[in-house]
């Protein structure tokens, strides 16, 4: 059987900060095949940007370490890679884009030539055949009249050209996987559709797995095929979006759905469940949605953390009583 | 730009007449009679510093006197001192010998402030850097005079590697001491904005997005965090360099370096208006247009400045 596109394996991710030991992911499990959408959903502090970065591998190896856990990419193991390996594959195979464009692109290079750099630090291509490319692209993401904005700065485009821009220069190489991270959250909720429209579109054109992470519950069940659920740096949840709206096995996933504002399901961020998310700090013992979990009993508290069950096809959830719950429906 | 530039140099019109009767008001309203200074415990006839009054306009009132310099200054005419010199003269012997001092203290301040300060960023945390940041602390902390006679002790008259005072060794040799030390001050602030903009940049978004983007780290260092996070030093060397003509005074007296910090301490001294007013306008200007430079050149290194 051939390896899955990128696969995350019982993945943890820490940080040494002043405080303490930050154990930002604990244990992160989901495959990403050719093509395909997942969204992964959680609150703010869930992990969802550090097992981005460390996909990615640009986590400050200063304060960040990788204890346990493998990510592959087509079956190469991507921990512990030497970083000059890691960064070939970097914008190349394995591309990011950043939630807020104004402050990812840098400001005092035009926006051509940082779509060209592309082209040229990775293809070799010569200064004139990456403009070239980086016009031809910058046109293809929408940026009406590409030529004549190659050497504007990224102060002189909306939000949603900006937003553009940095697509077009992660998607010029067409990578195999593209991580979004909270694509959105810095538009208006007009242009948020157009660019989820287009990142969807560019994704059906070159057949790149994506990760989007979200904290748009109604942009998930347009895009995705299949959703992650995070809390504390675990998954809570995973399966097929219509079968996990449909039937969530999990009550933190239950508790995000019924967070979904009504009148506007576009609202940016998700209303927060009652309580804090965890202090990861200070993780507390057995599950750790406990503390918050409407439903938990005396077994939630102690450990061992809930394991992932299957509850139904491709349907996983990290509950003692996953089964009861999927059973119950919504 | 160029109309910017334009309308600042015109606007440098007002600056240099309010400057130039302001000086020239103080030392009018200095204490003391400049002729009777001059002669003081001589035998004089007075009718010869009648004269010297009557040739110098001393006799005038203010206003008078202060229209007849600018009309002399305006057909390049900045007047004599009183025992005859004309002040041009004094500016010709005196500014080149300013001016390599301080563009030598320059040259050091953008070298090693900018230089070490790269450094510290690049390995934080480690001895270089606590090294950096406590060397420019007590640079900081300790009076310049200080930091000079201490300089002049150990290289002057303990090691010998260089004359203690004057300038008969030419460039460079009798330049880089005074000049680290007229440098010192500035350049401790350079290395620690250098610095501390350079860090601020490491951990900035685009610097995440260009290792995203998998460019390699020298490209990383050069074209994003340097690039950006010297804005702020260029800005401040630029305007410190005006600074470093003006700030002379001390480092030349120490090492006795015959420059205009010296002529301006003496002038003063000796109540010579003409002098005194003619460095101090010159020395406003070159800070007007060092200002400049740095407001245009800021516009070059940052698309986000509009001139308007
Ligand atoms: N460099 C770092 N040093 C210390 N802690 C960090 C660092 N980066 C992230 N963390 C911690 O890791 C945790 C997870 O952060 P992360 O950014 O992955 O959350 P997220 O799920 O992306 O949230 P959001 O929705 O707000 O973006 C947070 O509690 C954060 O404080
Ligand atoms: S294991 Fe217990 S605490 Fe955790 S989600 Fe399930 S019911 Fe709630
Ligand atoms: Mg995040």
């Amino acid at each position: 059987m051939t390896p899955p596109l990128l696969r995350v394996d019982d993945l943890h991710v820490q940080f040494s900060t002043r405080d303490g030991i930050v154990r930002a992911v604990n244990g992160m499990t989901f495959d990403l095949n050719e093509g395909e959408t997942i969204a992964i959903l959680g609150e703010s502090g869930s992990g969802k940007s550090v097992t981005a970065q460390a996909i990615m591998g640009i986590l400050d190896p200063e304060v960040a370490s990788i204890p346990s856990g493998s990510i592959t990419f087509r079956g190469e193991e991507l921990v512990g890679l030497p970083e000059r390996k890691h960064r070939k594959l970097r914008g190349t195979d394995i591309a990011m884009i950043f939630q807020d464009a104004l402050s990812a692109l840098n400001p005092v290079i035009c926006v051509g030539d940082q779509v060209a750099e592309m082209f040229r630090v990775h293809a070799g291509a010569s200064r004139k055949s990456a403009k070239q490319q980086a016009i031809e692209v910058m046109g293809h993401v929408g940026i009406p009249a590409a030529a004549q904005r190659y050497g504007d700065y990224p102060h002189q485009f909306s939000g949603g050209m900006r937003q553009r821009i940095m697509i077009a220069m992660m998607i010029a190489l067409k990578p195999a996987v593209l991580i979004a991270d909270e694509p959105t959250t810095a538009l208006d909720v007009t242009v948020q559709a157009q660019i989820m429209e287009l990142l969807k579109e560019l994704q059906r054109e070159t057949g790149t797995g994506l990760i989007l992470i979200t904290h748009d519950l109604g942009v998930v069940a347009s895009v995705a095929e299949r959703i992650v659920v995070m809390y504390s740096g675990r998954v809570m949840e995973q399966g097929d979006v219509d079968a996990m709206y449909a039937r969530p096995a999990n009550p933190y996933t239950i508790g995000l759905l019924d967070s979904i504002p009504r009148l506007d399901a576009r609202i940016g961020r998700l209303p927060a469940i009652p309580g804090l998310p965890p202090n990861l700090l200070n993780t507390p013992s057995g599950c750790p949605f406990h503390v918050r979990c409407t439903r938990a009993e005396d077994t939630c508290r102690v450990d061992p953390v809930p394991p992932l069950v299957e509850v139904g096809p491709a349907h996983k959830s990290a509950c003692w009583f996953a089964e009861e719950v999927y059973a119950h429906g919504k | 730009m160029g109309r910017y530039a334009i309308r600042r140099i015109l606007q440098m019109i007002p600056v240099f007449f309010g400057t130039t009767f302001l000086i020239y008001a103080l030392m009018f309203a200095l204490p003391g009679d400049p002729v009777r200074n001059l002669t003081i415990g001589k035998q004089t006839n007075p009718v010869y510093l009648e004269y010297i009054r009557e040739q110098f306009n001393l006799n005038q009132p203010f206003i008078i006197q202060y229209l007849d310099y600018l009309k002399g200054i305006l057909t390049l005419d900045f007047g004599k001192t009183f025992n005859g010199t004309p002040v041009l003269e004094i500016f010709q012997q005196r500014w080149p010998v300013s001016v390599t001092l301080a563009l030598t203290a320059f040259g050091l301040e953008v070298l090693f402030g900018i230089g070490f300060g790269i450094w510290a960023a690049l390995r934080k945390g480690k001895v270089f850097d606590h090294l950096s940041l406590t060397g420019t602390l007590i640079v900081v902390a300790v009076p310049v005079f200080v930091l000079g006679y201490v300089a002049q002790w150990v290289f002057g008259v303990k090691l010998g590697w260089v004359a203690p005072a004057g300038i008969q060794d030419g460039w460079p040799k009798s330049y880089i001491v005074p000049a680290a030390v007229l440098a010192s001050l500035s350049l401790a602030y350079a290395l620690r904005l250098t610095r501390q903009s350079l860090l601020e940049a490491f951990n900035s978004d685009y610097v995440r997005t260009a290792k995203a983007k998998g460019l390699p780290p020298g490209t990383v260092l050069r074209k994003y965090s340097l690039r950006n996070s010297l804005i702020p030093v260029v800005t401040f060397l630029g305007a410190d360099l005006a600074t470093l003509m003006g700030g002379a005074v001390i480092t030349e007296g120490i090492f006795n370096i015959p420059g205009i910090g010296q002529q301006l301490y003496q002038s003063i001294r000796l109540h010579e208006s003409v002098v005194v007013v003619g460095i101090v306008t010159v020395l406003v200007i070159i800070y007007l247009f060092a200002n400049l430079i740095v407001d245009l050149l800021y516009g070059v290194l940052d698309p986000r400045i509009r001139y308007e």
